[in-house]
């Protein structure tokens, strides 16, 4: 089991009074496993899953990747945690504008201290892979959206993560990038890793080997 | 890849807010280090300035002595040459003896001891000198059967403290000689290298003066040795002649005090001539000349105050200057840098959320953000730096040779905060941004990367 999460709360404070978006959500993720979460807009799946990857500590419950509990450890450690274990892919892409492709997907050496040769080698060999060879110069600003969503699965890829959390990766893409960006994900977990994919796309949630309703904060399993 | 050259693209990316920041600490520096310049500037130029009025009043001081100098020198000229010219005006004689028989008769009936002329010699009188002790006399020449004035002198006696005589004012009558008036040598029909008997002794015409409108035209010039012999007055003479010393005014007290030490028993007489008129109205002209010294020494004092009071006011000017502007600048260029920090940050929210997620920890955000203050601030503060000395010294109007540059960096303050703004400039900016780094690394990634 690689990931496991155990009666997961988690409540916002708003101006309309308190709103709990997770509520005692339990599931686990086995490595090899592409597992997706559905639901309404304001159900809680990103807050799952933000949770789950350690950037969100829930109110209660536990979070355990690779048998660690993120939440356990100091800010530091569960940042350095996040590097070395999890990877993040967004709908918005998240780049670092003033980066050429080949330093946003370096970028995550900053964390490891991977630098030199060893970290260049590495986000040329990931460049390579997911076809950004001949834009590996270019700033976020002059890549199609495509190219963005696969610069961004790059990185997420850098320090070899054995799980990876996508919250809406096809969201601005059209069918075509949508279709590469989800065999890419595929391709992650035939090599081992486990993908927990945030979608309320149905045609993203097909290549899911399972798939997690979520409605108000609970889960709705099919 | 690195923290720093992370700072380094960003910075390269958001050129407007890192020259923003850049120019905030350039001022920053450029007025501390432009306000020490100036201050520095200032006591060189009135170094310089004060060294300058100071050789200006030296030299028309120097100017001033020049011409008392020269206006002591012609008076002391003007007086010798009159004095020598008109011959000896200080008589030296007996106590007892009454003044107005001189003035009537041209002759002295009181005596004195020769001596007296040695003990003068041998004096270190300073009044008098050139002196000439003599016999006066009026007599009948019974051979000739005229009345005359039979003087007798056997030259000038040297003054020993002196050193050797220049130029008697008399020449000595050799024995046996004689030299005669105009009068009786038109009258007697005398010429030079006759022989004449006076008093039964025979004498030879050794000269004849020329006229003088003076008792003179009727004096018999003897030896004085022998004049004693025909008078029977062997040792003895009834005056001193003597030329008052080249000085100007009235010096007569201080001759009479100084001969009444050395010749008690005696009284002095001063013929008063043009010759002392002259010597007074040159006296008035040194007078003068001391006078204009004097008013120009105090002038020059008063011109060395002024100028140094005005130096004193420009740089007390300056310092109040310095003392407003830079605390203000400091403290503006460090709210201007705390804002654009700001501007920086929110500009940054997401960046910054998802390094966070990708693995940096807080104190790598951190760092990245205070890395670039710091390059930020380390450029600005050479740029600054460079830019205060240079219109510190131009403001000033130092004269930007080699020798001011040098002067410059010899006062401590100035060198201090040249060599320590590479230093206070980046930790300026990092001060002035640290607040802002410190929230946006402990800025919890969830709410941003949520926010979307």
């Amino acid at each position: 089991m690689l990931v496991e999460l155990k009666d997961l709360t988690k409540t916002y404070t708003g101006r309309d009074g308190n709103v709990r978006a997770v509520d005692g959500i339990s599931l686990q993720v086995d490595s090899g496993q592409f597992l997706s979460l559905q639901g309404p807009s304001g159900c809680g799946k990103s807050t799952l899953l933000l949770m789950s990857g350690g950037l969100l500590a829930p109110e209660s419950g536990t979070v355990e990747v690779g048998g660690e509990n993120p939440y356990a450890m100091n800010p530091d450690a569960r940042s350095a945690f996040r590097a070395r274990h999890i990877g993040f892919v967004f709908q918005q892409f998240h780049l670092v504008p003033y980066l050429t492709v080949l330093e946003n997907v370096l970028a995550p050496s900053i964390a490891t201290g991977g630098r030199g040769i060893d970290g260049m080698d590495r986000a040329r060999e990931l460049v390579a892979q997911f076809g950004l060879e001949h834009r590996g110069g270019h700033v976020p600003g002059e890549l199609s959206s495509g190219e963005r969503q696969r610069t961004a699965l790059a990185r997420a890829l850098f320090n070899r993560p054995n799980l990876l959390l996508a919250d809406e990766p096809t969201g601005n893409l059209d069918y075509e990038n949508s279709q590469i960006v989800l065999k890419y994900l595929r391709e992650f977990v035939t090599d081992g890793g486990a993908v927990l994919l945030v979608t309320h796309d149905p045609v993203a949630a097909e290549k899911a080997d399972r798939t997690i309703q979520l409605h108000d904060g609970r889960i709705n399993e099919s | 890849m690195s923290v720093w050259q992370l700072a380094l693209r960003e910075i390269r990316h958001r050129r407007l807010n890192s020259a923003m920041t850049l120019l905030s600490v350039t001022i920053a520096v450029g007025c501390l280090v432009g306000s020490q310049a100036l201050l520095r500037s200032d006591e060189i130029q009135t170094t310089r300035i004060l060294a300058v009025k100071q050789t200006e009043v030296e030299a028309a001081i120097q100017t001033r002595q020049d011409e008392v100098q020269k206006a002591g020198k012609e008076l002391q000229d003007a007086t010798r040459k009159n004095m020598l010219k008109l011959g000896f005006n200080i008589l030296i004689l007996p106590e007892k003896q009454d003044t107005s028989e001189l003035h009537l008769s041209g002759a002295l009936s009181e005596t004195m001891p020769e001596s007296h002329v040695k003990a003068l010699a041998a004096s270190t009188i300073i009044t008098v000198n050139h002196l000439l002790p003599s016999i006066t006399k009026r007599i009948t020449w019974p051979e000739k059967e005229t009345e005359i004035i039979l003087y007798g002198t056997r030259g000038e006696v040297p003054i020993l403290h002196r050193g050797a005589m220049k130029k008697e004012l008399l020449e000595a009558v050799a024995p046996g000689s004689m030299v005669v008036g105009y009068d009786l040598q038109q009258k007697l029909g005398l010429k030079v290298d006759d022989e004449v008997e006076l008093l039964g002794k025979t004498f030879k015409v050794a000269k004849l003066h020329p006229e003088r409108g003076s008792s003179d035209d009727v004096t018999v010039w003897l030896n004085l040795k022998e004049t004693q012999e025909l008078l029977g007055m062997e040792n003895l003479i009834n005056a001193i002649l003597a030329l008052e010393c080249e000085c100007a005014g009235d010096r007569i007290t201080e001759i009479r005090a100084e001969i009444a030490k050395l010749l008690p028993g005696t009284q002095v007489m001063e013929r008063y001539s043009t010759a002392v008129t002259r010597a007074e109205g040159r006296a008035r002209a040194k007078e003068l000349a001391d006078a204009a010294l004097v008013e120009e020494k105090e002038n020059g004092r008063k011109i060395l105050e002024r100028e140094e009071r005005t130096r004193v006011d420009i740089q007390d000017r300056h310092y109040g200057l310095v003392a407003t502007l830079v605390p203000v600048a400091l403290v503006g260029c460090s709210l201007w840098i705390s804002l654009l920090a700001i501007t920086n940050v929110r500009q940054r929210s997401h960046e910054i959320g998802i390094l966070r997620a990708i693995g940096l920890s807080s104190r790598q955000i951190l760092s990245l953000l205070l890395t670039k203050s710091l390059l930020t601030g380390l450029i600005g503060g050479v740029i600054g730096c460079a830019a205060g000395l240079l219109v510190g010294v131009q403001f000033s109007g130092l004269p930007a040779v080699l020798d001011g540059w040098q002067q410059l960096f010899e006062s401590e303050a100035v060198l201090a905060i040249v060599v320590l703004s590479p230093i206070l400039a980046p930790a300026l900016a990092a001060a002035a941004s640290w607040p802002t780094a410190l929230q946006a690394a402990r800025r919890d990634p969830a709410v941003v990367l949520q926010g979307e």
